[in-house]
């Protein structure tokens, strides 16, 4: 097996569920995870183990995702001005019981930009500072739709738990 | 149940990777990686390579030319138009202006013609390749014929036949890494990439 597949069978599925949990869509997450192992694989000699190869895919992941995003016509930066969602009873997120499967579900549910914020948050490991960067907005606006979309999330986990 | 949403994602995160990617995904990027890489690495670096060797060569020949021109005047005529070595395999022109170096010169010449076609044999499936050898090698074999209508003409034969030994020596080791890249080349395609994939990671 070459050293390429080797690479590919040891990344692909986290890379894959990435690109899923951003954007939604098998089909847009299976042509994301495609190029990206063929740019890593064609650009290896520009890595130089700056990170781990797998930190460094998983960026070229996130990165197209966002990009696939925006192509979507998602301004992020819209988020900045979207008003606040009407005031309902903030939720206490620990009085839900959490299930795997009931986080993908109310994620996927949730609209593109707080999907992606929650999940590169949540998800990904990156803090506010770096999901600034990624999305190029303030770290403010970062919190506010932190906060907001977390909210949104756990009102609809607490809706499945009242239908159990 | 007191626990927040952030450590209940921390706690099961591994099982949040749950979804498979098809099975053809693999195919695809091998096919994107299989069209684009080995090709352009290999042609590119080792031909730039020669190239540029070929280069220096063919200015130092010319450097040569200069000087033995510079020394007995300008009197060149016509330059002689003669097949190239590396085309005619014509292995007399130091045996006949300067027979005490035949014997040199004819075990590189045949150590030329030898390699030339073991290159175009190998070289077969790769034209492109085998264009950007040939166009080295003429380069070389240019500044061989120069040296070579001089030689015809001018008193300081000598240096000008030992210039010609050396062009040709350097024809045939040319040829020699020629071969080496053919030969990797056509290696690295049978492997089915795996060995420059090895190496490049």
């Amino acid at each position: 097996m070459s050293a390429y597949r080797l690479l590919y069978e040891r990344y692909a599925k986290a890379m894959y569920n990435t690109a899923l949990r951003i954007t939604a869509n098998p089909a847009d997450s299976e042509d994301i995870l495609q190029e990206a192992f063929a740019d890593a694989f064609l650009q290896l000699r520009s890595f130089e183990n700056k990170a781990t190869f797998g930190a460094w895919l998983k960026q070229i992941v996130v990165y197209k995702s966002i990009a696939l995003l925006k192509k979507r016509k998602l301004v992020f930066t819209d988020l900045e001005i979207a008003p606040a969602p009407e005031q309902e009873n903030v939720i206490d997120e620990s009085e839900i019981e959490y299930s795997v499967a009931g986080i993908k579900k109310a994620i996927s549910e949730l609209p593109d930009g707080y999907r992606a914020v929650l999940t590169l948050y949540l998800l990904e490991g990156y803090d506010h500072e770096e999901i600034a960067d990624i999305l190029h907005i303030s770290q403010s606006t970062v919190r506010t739709q932190y906060k907001r979309g977390k909210q949104r999330l756990l009102q609809s986990l607490k809706k499945e738990d009242a239908h159990e | 149940m007191s626990r927040k949403l952030k450590d209940f994602i921390d706690e099961n995160r591994r099982a949040f990777d749950d979804e498979l990617p098809a099975a053809s995904a693999w195919q695809q990027i091998e096919k994107t990686i299989g069209a684009k890489k080995p090709v352009k690495r290999i042609s590119a670096r080792s031909i730039y390579k020669w190239s540029a060797a070929a280069a220096v060569f063919f200015i130092l020949a010319t450097g040569i030319y200069f000087i033995v021109t510079g020394e007995n005047g300008n009197n060149n005529g016509t330059v002689e138009t003669l097949n190239p070595v590396i085309n005619s395999g014509n292995n007399a022109d130091i045996d006949r202006m300067a027979p005490e170096y035949a014997a040199e010169a004819k075990k590189i010449y045949q150590s030329i013609e030898l390699q030339q076609q073991q290159l175009k044999q190998m070289a077969k499936g790769q034209p492109q390749l085998y264009s950007q050898f040939a166009q080295d090698l003429a380069a070389l074999d240019s500044s061989y014929r120069v040296l070579k209508a001089q030689a015809i003409q001018t008193p300081s034969r000598e240096i000008l036949i030992k210039a010609m030994l050396l062009n040709l020596q350097l024809q045939a080791e040319l040829l020699g890494k020629q071969l080496l890249i053919i030969q990797e080349f056509n290696n690295n395609k049978t492997d089915n990439d795996e060995k420059s994939n090895n190496r490049s990671i």
